[in-house]
């Protein structure tokens, strides 16, 4: 099963990812002679306390993007009544290496919080993180990530 | 106005839900107030979205019966492009 395994800091596991627009997007694009931003290169926290995964709002201004719903989101601010968010449809690639990806979906949604000031621009949640296998090593400060 | 857009066609989908309890965990694809379709998947719902619609809003949800509601034990912010 391709994977890697990476060390992590006090800001915990940390992976770069590609964000882009969705293939069906990207196809809407060309079709309408309009230009198709390029993936974007993020930092992303892999975080089990997400139930799905975040992106900040300054990576999908860049790609363009319009919302396609509005999801409801409880969190340690909102008390029990849940606040809600938009939902955008991204592609998403994890690489292993320069030349392959480990995890790639050229539709995925995504939702949109605001992630600033925190060190990274998306956190990786359990939508995706459910298509895997995630290894937490705590003696050795490192983690393993397998698709 | 995109707010606009999707919450007309959240409350559209909202109100052919009771017809389509046999569907959950399908996607469907809600165009100007109207389903479109149901998809089993999330990208071919956004294709035929795209397809339709082509760069204007359309909405797309997975059917679910029971409320469906994201948790973060992280503080976010909701700070979004034009945040609902």
């Amino acid at each position: 099963m391709p994977h890697f395994t990476l060390t992590y800091g006090p800001v915990g596991p940390l992976i770069h990812a590609y964000i882009g627009v969705s293939t069906p997007r990207q196809n809407a694009l060309v079709k309408a002679n309009l230009s198709v931003p390029a993936p974007i290169v993020v930092k992303a926290l892999v975080d089990t306390g997400a139930s799905h995964t975040v992106v900040d709002p300054t990576v999908l201004k860049t790609l363009m993007l319009t919302p396609k719903r509005i999801a409801k989101t409880i969190t340690p601010t909102t008390g029990d009544k849940p606040h809600k968010c938009y939902t955008y449809d991204v592609s998403f690639h994890i690489p292993l290496g320069t030349a392959t990806s480990l995890f790639s979906k050229l539709a995925w949604e995504v939702s949109c919080l605001d992630l600033k000031h925190q060190g990274f621009e998306v956190l990786l949640g359990r939508d995706i993180l459910a298509e895997g296998i995630l290894v937490y090593d705590g003696k050795f400060a490192s983690f393993s990530l397998a698709f | 106005m995109r707010v606009d857009d999707l919450e007309k066609d959240e409350a559209a989908l909202a109100q052919e839900l009771p017809k389509l309890v046999a569907e959950a965990g399908k996607y469907a694809l809600v165009f100007e107030q109207k389903i479109v379709g149901l998809f089993a998947t999330y990208e071919e719902a956004l294709t035929k979205g795209y397809e339709v619609a082509g760069m204007k809003p359309f909405l797309v949800e997975q059917i679910s019966q029971i409320p469906q509601v994201q948790q973060f034990t992280r503080i976010v912010g909701f700070e979004c492009l034009t945040s609902p």
